[in-house]
């Protein structure tokens, strides 16, 4: 026996220590986006519809409709704002370039008609803070009613905001679309 | 692809959330690789950095960039998490020698180290101490009586002698029960 051999015999002091520990939970979310800042990861983001979605959004959000659109606005600028909000993934066998000329044409025809005043695409990443708790925010785990982005539209009632809601493409290939006014006070 | 699956449930496990996150590259099949892997590698390179979080957190991150780079690679001949523990390691190396050309060296990154949360006394204790190792001996002491490697693997993988391995690890483990009080003298 050598004297390397001596606290061999004795027994580590790291025996009992455990091999594994809990991470910080903000580290996810960390590595997530850095690998799919370097495009190594298909982000939930890039889902395939939510590519035309974000196209629309990007149209509209692009200045000529916040200044003001070419026709009067049908409900009138001070009419109560409705809150689209979209969640789920239609179903549809149509390409990308088609969806985004189907949800850009919506986009336009409801700016030019004066009811749309502002659009936009959520994020795919999240947390979720639980009331009352010190512990860690849960990661946004996406489901069928998790928002994935919104339009806010001007209307005279809660039954015009529904009926220009229905005639969203987004609706019309199986996704889901939860209209809320927007309370004025 | 051709896979052989191991009578092992975990590799079997490793090499399914493997194909199942290269068929796609999407996130909800690396998060699932990151969960069943990222406790041991947080541990891992917790320690490897002496119980510095921010460090530790850059170490994770970087490994995990590496290993989803060459992912397609991996074919099993190892276990993933050795795979990853390999990575992490190299990913450390790279960092210290960066430091130790901007002239920082491991007595002064010991002497500022936090000590990583602890879930009793004696843990913190050996946590602690872990921390105040030189970095190359702590990283053998690791590597040898946590990894389970051999002298001649842990050379191979720091770059140095199987001795020096040896020799590292006995300074290690003396300096380790010199701070835990077990060995006041601290005589070889």
């Amino acid at each position: 026996m050598n004297a390397h051999d001596d606290y061999r015999d004795a027994g580590t002091p790291l025996a009992g220590l455990p091999r594994e520990l809990a991470p910080p939970p903000a580290l996810e979310q960390r590595v997530v986006a850095r690998l799919a800042a370097r495009g190594l990861l298909a982000r939930r983001a890039v889902r395939r519809w939510l590519v035309p979605l974000a196209a629309a959004l990007a149209g509209l959000a692009g200045g000529w409709l916040l200044r003001g659109s070419p026709a009067p606005p049908a409900a009138g600028s001070d009419a109560p704002l409705y809150l689209l909000l979209l969640s789920a993934e239609p179903q549809t066998d149509l390409s990308e370039t088609e969806l985004v000329r189907i949800y850009s044409a919506w986009g336009r025809e409801q700016a030019a008609l004066g009811r749309m005043a502002g659009a936009r695409k959520l994020e795919d990443e999240g947390i979720v803070l639980a009331a009352g708790g010190d512990g860690p925010a849960a990661t946004l785990r996406h489901d069928e009613m998790t928002p994935t982005g919104f339009f806010l539209v001007r209307a005279r009632s809660l039954a015009e905001a529904e009926a220009i809601a229905r005639t969203c493409p987004h609706l019309r290939y199986g996704g889901r679309v939860t209209v809320r006014p927007i309370d004025p006070v | 692809m051709v896979v052989t699956i191991p009578a092992d449930a975990a590799p079997s496990r490793d090499l399914a959330l493997v194909e199942r996150f290269l068929a796609g590259r999407d996130e909800e099949a690396f998060c699932d690789l990151y969960r069943a892997h990222t406790p041991y590698l947080w541990a891992f390179a917790l320690r490897l950095a002496g119980g510095g979080a921010s460090a530790a957190e850059e170490l994770v991150q970087e490994c995990w960039t590496r290993a989803v780079e060459r992912l397609d690679r991996f074919r099993g001949a190892s276990a993933l998490r050795s795979w990853l523990g390999g990575i992490l390691l190299n990913c450390w190396r790279e960092g210290r020698r960066e430091l130790r050309w901007l002239g920082e060296d491991d007595g002064e990154r010991a002497a500022g180290r936090a000590v990583p949360p602890a879930t009793g006394p004696l843990r913190l204790d050996v946590e602690s101490a872990l921390g105040r190792l030189p970095d190359g001996s702590r990283a053998v002491l690791l590597l040898h009586d946590l990894e389970g490697l051999t002298h001649e693997e842990i050379g191979e993988r720091l770059g140095i002698a199987a001795g020096t391995s040896k020799s590292r690890l006995f300074a290690a483990r003396r300096g380790l029960r010199r701070h835990l009080g077990l060995d006041p003298g601290g005589t070889p």
